[in-house]
């Protein structure tokens, strides 16, 4: 069977350091189980590639707040790709490398985010296939009514609309928003009752 | 309409219409309108201008409209005739000059950057562009053309004895020297680093490379943050390709350096465009002349990038690389799990 992958359980995937960060481990052994099997959409490609973009941009603010204390996180132009709420993640991250010499911050974030963006070129070059699909909107608005997030809604779209030219596939995901019973919900919507679902499984949910 | 149209001879339509593109490209009806004859009449004289290579015509948003041929300035962009004028005198006198004291002929790179130098210290308003090598005038600079004028500004002394200042203390014997006292004398960052990034692939001296790649990646994002896919994916390829130890490869390295080169140039055309909305232009019609331009160099950045990129992902491993757990790290990831739950990273 192939496996259609949502952006969190590839970040947590490449997040993994053999921590004992139980989500991570659990991602990272079922790509790693899965890995030829699995297929990603374009979209999610672009959102994890975001995800890179948007923490190396974070790292980036807390070097130039250490080498320069007058520095206001958030107001470099190229930090502008970052909303309200991620400035905060900025803060707490800077609070938590605050006793760091700047040396080994950047040592640490570098090497990080390097494995990062080479980890997930390998797990794409590893991959059964990426798929190029627009989400279909009226699809995603429909399916917003069950689930809260928009960003959800658009990859679940896409899914819905790759399962109808395929053999049922798992849409595997990490994601909090997409509980098991809503989905369970959308396969019974009478106005989805045309499409072929995909099977469902959240590893958020799931035990070992 | 009728009766101004009966008194125009053929040449003198011509030349109004020529006059009515100076600005910026127009439609047909807006030429009729600027020139007060009728739009057929525009279209029969404006067809034998593409005709003589005078106006050109341009497909735009579905339909016709005409730009003309300056034949002396990049892109055909329009510059103003005192502009012109001044530029030559600029040219003559410094060709002349450098003669003079040097004993030789002057170099394209030099004549730019003398240009700009007298502009910026005399505050002369010249159409005087960032492009590929920094700045440079709009006005073509063709050595074997004859610059001589009659028409002498109003501060003609004053750019002579500029011109020799810059033969005297600005003239280096290398090239790369000017271009890099040039940017150095600027507030253009991504320039310098573009130099200092393409220094390391010339000597092979790949340390600190990794960090030159990345201030150049953030320093872009910063300049132009509307569109930073391409810089972004070449960014990639050198990081990885430093970490991987395969920039010793000749294949790998020449065809980062084309990519780079042709990503460079796509970077200078936007460049060129955001030096002209400082110059004045309108917007719409800086955008009109530069867009095609853009969007070519563009093109040919992707193609050679996913060359290079075919290359890289060959050369990828088959097994993820294991991040290194340490207590510094632990700290980042505590920090960062957070924003990861969040998901706001998705916003």
């Amino acid at each position: 069977m192939d496996y259609f992958a949502d952006s969190c359980i590839v970040i947590n995937f490449l997040e993994f350091k053999n921590s004992d960060e139980e989500i991570k481990k659990r991602c990272y052994n079922y790509i790693n189980a899965h890995k030829s099997d699995i297929f990603i959409c374009t979209y999610v490609s672009e959102e994890i590639k975001n995800y890179l973009r948007k923490k190396e941009i974070m790292q980036n603010e807390v070097i130039q707040k250490k080498k320069n204390h007058e520095y206001i996180m958030g107001t470099n132009r190229e930090a502008e790709i970052l909303n309200k709420k991620e400035i905060f993640f900025v803060e707490d991250l800077y609070k938590e490398m605050e006793n760091v010499p700047v040396l080994d911050c950047e040592k640490e974030f570098e090497e990080e985010i390097r494995i990062l963006r080479l980890n997930f070129g390998i797990f794409l070059k590893k991959i059964k296939e990426l798929i190029s699909q627009q989400f279909d909107t009226n699809l995603a608005n429909l399916l917003r009514e069950t689930i809260e997030d928009y960003a959800d809604c658009k990859v679940l779209s896409i899914a819905l609309q790759i399962q109808q030219n395929k053999e049922i596939f798992t849409f595997v995901t990490a994601d909090r928003h997409f509980l098991p019973n809503a989905f369970d919900y959308l396969t019974k919507e009478p106005r989805l009752a045309s499409y072929k679902f995909p099977k469902f499984k959240n590893l958020l949910f799931e035990k070992d | 309409m009728t009766d101004i149209i009966e008194r125009k001879t053929p040449e003198e339509i011509k030349k109004r219409i020529i006059e009515s593109l100076n600005d910026k490209p127009l439609n047909a009806q807006e030429i009729s309108k600027q020139i007060g004859s009728n739009w057929s009449t525009v279209r029969e004289y404006v067809e034998q201008l593409v005709r003589e290579a005078k106006v050109k015509e341009i497909i735009f948003g579905g339909s016709s409209i005409y730009q003309r041929i300056t034949g002396d300035t990049y892109f055909n962009l329009p510059i103003k005739e005192n502009e012109r004028d001044t530029l030559k005198f600029i040219f003559s006198n410094a060709i002349k000059e450098y003669k003079e004291l040097i004993g030789k002929p002057i170099r394209r790179t030099d004549l730019a950057k003398l240009t700009d130098y007298v502009n910026s210290e005399l505050k002369l308003q010249l159409p005087i562009v960032w492009y590929i090598y920094g700045p440079m005038p709009l006005m073509i600079i063709d050595l074997q053309k004859d610059y001589s004028t009659n028409f002498v500004p109003k501060n003609a002394e004053e750019i002579k004895k500029n011109i020799k200042a810059w033969i005297r203390d600005k003239r280096k014997d290398k090239v790369r020297e000017v271009i890099q006292e040039c940017y150095n004398n600027s507030n253009e960052k991504l320039y310098k680093i573009k130099l200092s990034l393409f220094d390391k692939f010339e000597k092979n001296d790949y340390k600190g490379l990794y960090q030159t790649a990345k201030d150049f990646y953030l320093t872009y994002l910063a300049s132009y943050n509307d569109d930073s896919k391409i810089v972004e994916r070449i960014y990639e390829v050198v990081s990885g390709s430093d970490y991987l130890g395969i920039l010793k490869e000749p294949k790998i390295k020449n065809k980062i350096l084309l990519t780079l080169n042709d990503i460079w140039k796509y970077i200078a055309s936007k460049a060129l465009l955001k030096s002209l909305l400082v110059l004045g232009y309108e917007k719409e019609s800086a955008e009109l002349f530069m867009s095609p331009v853009i969007e070519t160099k563009k093109y040919l950045s992707e193609e050679s990038l996913k060359e290079i990129e075919e290359e890289y992902i060959e050369r990828l491993p088959e097994t993820s690389i294991q991040i290194k757990a340490s207590e510094t790290g632990k700290k980042v990831s505590e920090a960062m799990n957070k924003w990861l739950d969040s998901e706001a990273w998705r916003g």
